[in-house]
């Protein structure tokens, strides 16, 4: 059976790394696969989309450090057979300390809906840290 | 106009919102005077900012920030008056924070506000305890650390958001407390 989802990220070091599916039971899902990856090799997330029955859906760029190749506009791309979403929201924090300073943070989130789970990719813009939060949603 | 955002206080003799300078601090007082303490498990009555943490200073002379206490879960004391329902207070009585993102417009969802330790943003701050409220909320909210925040009511797509938030604190020890932050998270698309 062909895969369902495949999806692929350039890092900043050159490589690209291509996982099919979301989750594979009884292992780390395919998103934390490549958090190790980029973790071993210090690298960054410099691209990243998701192809579904030969169509490709590429993320925006929504931070500094993630200069994503296309601006193809985000929206519900439903299939014949998993549903799935990819959509993105930036975060905007900032800090009024005991000292008198503002201190301002800039996050971007691409979010991945599937199969009931609600997987966030999290850029940081000032240090380009990325990070996974997965969450099962109810309902 | 740059990402970003803007804390204001109101000023009453002007009716202008005047935006907090560079370094000021927010202050909880014990009474409307500026500098007077605020005793152990009382609530501030006044707020003024202060010059800097350098300069012990009112930064907010005629006419003040307007102080508002905690006094229960849906009630407070505007500048130290009779009791009233929290959701009577008004947006010119608050703290408003101005957010943009540029010229451009966006809309807003699952915003918060809390005071945290400064540090650690699920921590609450140390030996303060604090409420929170958006003004029109009916309840406080123990707003102490991430997991606690006040929740923002959700806006649509303008290219600038206001928000109206209100505080108050109280120390749990004697002295000054410094591992007492407040910080705002917004999301927007």
């Amino acid at each position: 059976m062909a895969d369902r989802f495949v999806w692929t990220a350039n890092l900043s070091n050159g490589d690209t790394h291509a996982e099919a599916e979301l989750t594979v039971a009884g292992e780390n899902s395919a998103f934390q696969k490549l958090m190790v990856i980029m973790k071993e090799k210090a690298a960054s997330i410099t691209g990243f989309r998701f192809q579904n029955k030969g169509v490709t859906h590429n993320a925006p760029s929504m931070s500094p450090k993630a200069k994503f190749p296309s601006s193809i506009p985000v929206t519900l791309f439903p299939t014949d057979e998993v549903p799935f979403t990819l959509d993105y929201r930036r975060r905007a924090t900032q800090a009024f300390m005991a000292d008198g300073k503002m201190v301002e943070e800039r996050f971007c989130r691409y979010i991945v809906r599937a199969e009931g789970l609600k997987i966030s990719l999290w850029l940081e813009d000032a240090t380009g840290d990325t990070w996974l939060q997965i969450e099962k949603e109810v309902g | 106009m740059a990402f970003g955002f803007t804390w204001a206080w109101y000023k009453l003799n002007t009716t202008t919102w005047t935006d907090f300078a560079v370094g000021n601090l927010i202050g909880f007082y014990g009474t409307t005077t500026y500098g007077t303490k605020v005793r152990v498990a009382n609530y501030n009555v006044g707020m003024h900012l202060r010059t800097s943490a350098a300069v012990d200073t009112d930064a907010c002379p005629n006419t003040h920030m307007t102080g508002i206490q905690y006094v229960a879960a849906g009630t407070c004391q505007i500048n130290g008056g009779g009791v009233v329902a929290l959701n009577t207070v008004a947006t010119t009585e608050s703290t408003r924070i101005t957010f943009t993102d540029g010229a451009t417009a966006v809309s807003t969802e699952s915003g918060a506000y809390y005071a945290y330790d400064g540090a650690v943003d699920a921590n609450a701050p140390t030996s303060v305890t604090v409420y929170g409220a958006e003004t029109g909320d009916a309840a406080w909210t123990a707003a102490g650390g991430s997991g606690s925040a006040v929740t923002l009511t959700d806006q649509g797509s303008n290219v600038t958001h206001y928000f109206y938030l209100v505080m108050s604190a109280s120390p749990d020890t004697v002295g000054e407390k410094t591992a007492f932050a407040w910080k705002i998270s917004i999301d927007y698309f």
